[in-house]
């Protein structure tokens, strides 16, 4: 078979991005993936129209809403993913089977779908600070010019208030700010009440940087504010890794080859070998290019780089933001509805940055509750079902939901392993420990008592705060850190894997530090820039 | 004996205090087979009596969500609950209603009630399974 110029591996937010900028450099791209969809097309199903005429009209709503394996219901310990709806099920399919992982202290969300963890990402897109940007190991001002390039690339939006330098910062290529709906405009004006207050206790709010068309964008919509966004992308407003694949497809360089789950790599003087399990056939087959570029995820890249280099039974490390949901009571908002049109993606985000340095900063998005049913709350009121839905149905126009994440630092009780095992596909299994020093348990619970006080002052009670476990923030970072020597299990500056020649890492894998802000437009931008250096690499005959 | 189809109306009648369509005493019995929501011997016994004795339904509803919030019984009286909420002509009694302040007494009291109920469920589920064992 004839060598492409690049083969990338996966098909999310990374992987999508990289191969973006080899495509339009006019190199041929192969983009392996497992690539699962949602079969049974739950969007084809769901009519035109906002949630809540839907929910009084549609009587084929069950299909999407419980799912017609009824996947929606889940009973037990909230656990990682749990909240996915129907439609967006097949990110976590084949998980266990294709990627086990071991782990008694974390439980982490890995995806095989197309377009990756991306296909349920919240569309979050915050700027890192250039100190929390050398701290990860990432050159600021290559990362400013990522950032640029990827805003341009998926359109976000931008609201110029307090969270500004938190949120799109100093970007240039961004767009109107989106419209927050009636909770949040409530709680917003008793912020800029207090602001004084809680400025100086480090706290700031604003509208949340997005991932969302508030204007047409090519085939894509400006969001109609319909509420669905949990259930579908129809409209094309929030950006999903795949639409950039989709469009891709349409250049004759690219090729995107589904159903390869990646084995392993081999290198020899001027080409990398790919080795894939179809995951139709099982048989195994193998894909040849110049360069390689690994954007499976933090896990799934480690579980290659590991198996590849035969590096079993050896310990990297592994960063994940400390998670926590909290539902919150705004009083003023009791009784009241909000019929205006909304979006269902966080609508306000509060920054802890105590120092005033941009730097540690902590990051709370503030989600309404719509479009996600009684019946999941239902469940964590110790009353009978009947009572807690009286509760519910009154208190849901009040309720705020803070997803709080926390930054995170590398320490030797978080760490990745690979082990043989006789897993059906891979033959191993990656073992995970992730757990706290003492030092980090008490600074999470300083940070998370003080965004209570901040909730507090803004009249707002929180109510439970919901520990979800380690690995549930989604955000995964560090087990292949950047390093300026040719250390083995490290980056080099520019993603090549050391050791190697030509395999590079886009993904997340190399930040030695994982700030709280969510990762997903940072590992976006890196990855841009680690194609940007292949490419240079390539150039120059390296 | 009890049939699926009785069973789910007895629960819409506990849950929205109306009958339910065939279509969805169905969806219902599908649900229950396709969600793991199999009763062990000493939840089914409890769970007949349940049936039996439909006002005993909200007493035992509320003292598991005390005694054990995740059992079996449970789950299948929150499955009619997610196909109920999930059905257009029942809709409006889940979605959110403007309410005065005039709401919240009446509120409060049904919430002193719900919590009445759990201590007295709770002191049933003690019964029921003690004098059973």
């Amino acid at each position: 078979m004839a060598a492409t110029d690049f083969i990338v591996i996966g098909s999310g937010p990374s992987g999508a991005q990289a191969a973006q900028t080899l495509v339009e450099s006019g190199y041929s791209v192969m983009m392996l993936d497992v690539g699962f969809t949602d079969e049974k097309q739950y969007e084809k199903q769901m009519p035109d129209g906002d949630f809540t005429s839907l929910r009084t009209s549609d009587k084929n709503q069950h299909h999407y809403l419980l799912g017609d394996e009824f996947e929606s219901i889940q009973w037990g310990k909230t656990q990682t993913g749990a909240q996915l709806t129907p439609a967006r099920r097949h990110l976590i399919k084949g998980i266990n089977v294709l990627s086990p992982l071991f782990s008694k202290t974390f439980q982490p969300m890995e995806s095989f779908a197309y377009g990756g963890l991306g296909a349920g990402w919240g569309i979050g897109c915050c700027v890192f600070s250039d100190t929390e940007l050398e701290k990860a190991g990432l050159d600021p001002s290559r990362m400013h010019e990522g950032y640029e390039t990827v805003a341009k690339r998926i359109g976000i939006t931008g609201s110029k208030d307090d969270a500004q330098p938190y949120t799109f910062a100093q970007l240039t290529n961004h767009l109107p700010g989106h419209t927050i709906d009636e909770n949040s405009k409530s709680l917003f004006g008793k912020y800029l009440k207090k602001r004084g207050q809680l400025n100086k206790k480090g706290f700031y709010m604003g509208k949340p940087s997005i991932a969302l068309l508030t204007k047409d964008k090519g085939s894509r919509k400006a969001t109609s504010y319909n509420d669905m966004d949990f259930y579908s992308d129809k409209e094309l407003s929030a950006y999903r890794p795949w639409m950039t694949i989709e469009e891709l497809k349409k250049n004759p360089n690219f090729n995107y080859t589904n159903k390869q789950l990646v084995l392993r790599f081999e290198e020899n003087e001027t080409l990398v070998k790919v080795t894939t399990i179809d995951i139709s056939s099982r048989g195994e087959k193998t894909f040849h290019a110049s360069k390689l570029l690994i954007a499976a995820g933090v896990m799934g890249t480690a579980r290659i780089v590991l198996r590849s280099l035969n590096a079993y039974d050896t310990k990297i490390p592994i960063l994940c933001n400390e998670y926590r949901y909290a539902p919150c009571i705004q009083w003023s908002r009791l009784g009241k509805i909000d019929t205006a049109p909304r979006n269902s993606f966080a609508q306000l985000a509060l920054f802890h940055d105590e120092t005033g340095k941009n730097e540690d900063v902590a990051m709370a998005s503030l989600y309404s509750y719509g479009s996600l049913m009684l019946f999941r709350l239902i469940k964590e009121a110790p009353l009978n079902m009947r009572a807690a839905a009286k509760l519910m149905r009154y208190l849901s126009p009040a309720i705020t939901i803070l997803g709080i994440h926390l930054p995170d630092h590398p320490s030797d009780k978080k760490h990745l392993e690979l082990v043989k095992s006789d897993n059906e596909w891979s033959n191993d299994t990656l073992h995970a420990e992730f757990s706290l020093t003492d030092q980090e348990t008490k600074a999470v619970r300083e940070r998370l008592s003080k965004f209570k006080s901040a909730m507090g002052r803004l009249n707002c009670t929180l109510l439970k705060m919901i520990d979800p476990g380690h690995g549930s923030s989604i955000h995964y970072a560090g087990s292949l850190p950047f390093s300026d020597e040719e250390k083995p299990l490290r980056l080099q500056r520019n993603g090549r894997l050391s050791g190697t020649k030509n395999v590079y890492v886009a993904d997340s894998s190399g930040f030695a530090y994982l700030p709280a802000k969510g990762i997903t437009f940072s590992l976006m931008a890196n990855a841009h820039n680690v194609a940007a250096n292949a490419i240079n690499d390539k150039q120059n005959g390296r | 004996m009890l049939t699926h189809e009785h069973e789910a109306n007895i629960l819409a009648n506990y849950l929205i205090r109306k009958p339910i369509s065939s279509e969805l005493a169905e969806r219902y019995q599908n649900a229950i087979q396709t969600v793991d929501a199999a009763l062990d011997p000493r939840e089914l016994r409890l769970w007949k009596h349940c049936l039996k004795h439909p006002v005993l339904l909200s007493y035992i509803d509320s003292g598991m969500a005390l005694h054990n919030s995740f059992s079996r019984i449970r789950k299948r009286i929150y499955i009619m609950f997610c196909i109920l909420e999930t059905t257009p002509d029942y809709a409006g009694l889940f979605l959110p209603k403007k309410r005065s302040l005039w709401y919240v007494p009446g509120f409060l009291f049904d919430m002193g009630i719900a919590a009445l109920k759990g201590i007295a469920g709770l002191i049933i589920i003690k019964i029921f399974y003690n004098g059973r064992n």
